[in-house]
């Protein structure tokens, strides 16, 4: 049975070498949003990321997914794109996608490789030979073509043109499962803020604001992008949760 | 899932090494042919022909090097496959799979000991065919029955067998997963993974003969001392049996402790870039 919540940190806290890249967040999610994870560079986005997906443990503190603490289980429901390529050299398009068919019951073959024809991308292309740009697409094809239940994109539109962002975020909004969650971090706020219903603003590894994005708009009459510079120029006093 | 995973270990070492496990014996078939044909050759007999010197030369480096390439593409595939696969960006890939780290572990490790024991058969078959071994289909009835017969007669040499391919097992499983232990431990630095992975790698067989001497200096002693004269007493097959058990055991320990090592370190300690 699915929980309400689909995502619940407990006094989540993660350190390196003793320092604290996650300090006690507490943060619920629940279900089909798109939320923005936002931060400076160094602020916990991609650690926060990590967790969630099983790649690190927590050094305190929890986290569930659907219920479950990350496991087997949890990775079966959650899509993950990383800040780079995965892919092994000896790959094609086609085996990537056997995999992914292999191993996700929700991924959706027939979907993935009608975005490929879209794109020009051959199934048959040996991805080592392709550009950085197409492995990334290739990458978001795979992500998006999964009918999941959490959407972890970690900086999906950071270091590319402005017409690669468009085709990216309408790739995102265009293919998730609605009755999923996505959280997408970035620090380039005023290309997704569109499209966000939520926002968890996170600093020196703290969760410094979670609200809707129309109350934070009715609240304080400026976009994201301004509330999100103002946030981390003045301060966070005020809207600590 | 572990057999789904093993399937694309599988995929992934046979574009690799495939061309060499096929280049292999047939570089030796003809290294032998050349060979064969200059030996029997008028041109041998009064040593003029350099063009079919040159070619049985060429041929013999040829075979020495895709022989040399099967032999480090093995060892290569075996630490690469393990070390890109799993600690570095394929990693995201990996662990990000439905399956447990263990099952991760077992897959490179039982591809990995497939591939060992690929490459070495197929080296032997090659130095067979370069030394002229052939074996019809006849003779090779015969040789099994042979074999067979053999172990008709004499039973015990069927514990024998299984017990010198369960050493060698163990033995090449043990190295692999030494390596994924070292590779482990070494992943955990932030700047010098390969070379911490070196290091543990010595620490690691330091470590292991320590305790092997320890331990034996223990069973030397007075408390074992029945237990060595109780040894002394045995049939010498009685013996060999207890050492081969000995020696089975302390290759299972020592292989059970390198992917507990391997397993809790990528379950706790994963350290992807």
């Amino acid at each position: 049975m699915k929980t309400e919540m689909l995502v619940e940190c407990l006094d989540l806290t993660k350190n390196f070498s003793g320092k604290k890249a996650l300090d006690a967040v507490n943060l619920k999610i629940g279900r089909g949003k798109i939320i923005g994870l936002l931060g400076p560079n160094g602020s916990g986005k991609t650690t926060l990321i990590k967790i969630l997906n099983g790649l690190l443990e927590p050094t305190f503190g929890s986290v569930l997914i659907d219920g479950e603490k990350p496991g087997p289980y949890t990775k079966s429901i959650v899509s993950y794109l990383p800040d780079r390529t995965y892919f092994a050299d000896w790959m094609k398009v086609s085996d990537i996608f056997d995999m992914f068919r292999d191993f996700y019951a929700d991924f959706d073959r027939k979907k993935a490789e009608e975005m490929c024809g879209l794109l020009n991308i051959g199934t048959e292309e040996k991805i080592k030979n392709m550009s950085k740009g197409t492995k990334e697409k290739v990458q978001l094809i795979l992500v998006m073509s999964r009918k999941a239940q959490l959407y972890l994109l970690d900086e999906p539109i950071a270091g590319v043109d402005p017409a690669a962002r468009d085709y990216i975020l309408s790739t995102i909004i265009n293919n998730y499962n609605e009755e999923g969650t996505v959280i997408i971090s970035t620090h380039l706020i005023a290309d997704i803020e569109r499209v966000l219903d939520e926002v968890v603003f996170l600093r020196n590894g703290q969760v410094v604001r979670h609200e809707a994005v129309d109350d934070i708009k009715e609240k304080e009459g400026k976009s994201i992008d301004d509330v999100f510079k103002d946030t981390f120029r003045m301060g966070v006093a005020g809207y600590d949760r | 899932m572990t057999g789904k995973l093993i399937k694309y270990e599988f995929r992934s070492v046979i574009r690799q090494i495939g061309v060499l496990w096929a280049a292999t014996p047939i570089m030796a078939i003809i290294f032998m042919l050349i060979d064969k044909f200059y030996m029997q050759s008028e041109a041998f007999e009064t040593g003029k022909s350099a063009f079919a010197s040159t070619l049985q030369m060429i041929s013999g480096f040829v075979y020495a090097g895709v022989f040399m390439a099967l032999i480090v593409a093995t060892v290569l595939i075996i630490l690469q496959r393990f070390y890109k696969g799993l600690l570095r960006d394929e990693g995201y890939l990996m662990h990000t799979l439905p399956v447990k780290p263990w099952q991760l572990i077992t897959a490179k490790g039982f591809t990995a000991f497939v591939v060992v024991i690929i490459s070495g058969i197929i080296a032997v078959i090659s130095i067979f065919i370069l030394i002229g071994v052939s074996i019809s289909i006849s003779d090779l009835g015969e040789l099994l029955a042979d074999i067979f017969g053999m172990y008709g007669d004499e039973p015990v040499y069927i514990l024998y067998t299984i017990e010198a391919i369960l050493l060698t097992a163990l033995s090449i499983l043990k190295t692999i997963y030494k390596t994924y232990a070292s590779m482990s431990i070494g992943q955990l630095s932030d700047n010098h993974k390969i070379l911490i992975s070196v290091a543990a790698y010595i620490g690691i067989s330091v470590a292991v003969m320590f305790i092997t001497g320890v331990f034996l200096q223990f069973v030397d002693g007075e408390m074992f001392e029945g237990l060595i004269d109780y040894f002394y007493s045995l049939s010498r097959f009685k013996g060999v049996q207890l050492v081969v058990a000995g020696y089975l055991l302390y290759m299972g320990v020592q292989l059970a402790a390198f992917h507990v090592v391997s397993e809790r370190l990528l379950t706790k300690k994963l350290n992807l870039d």
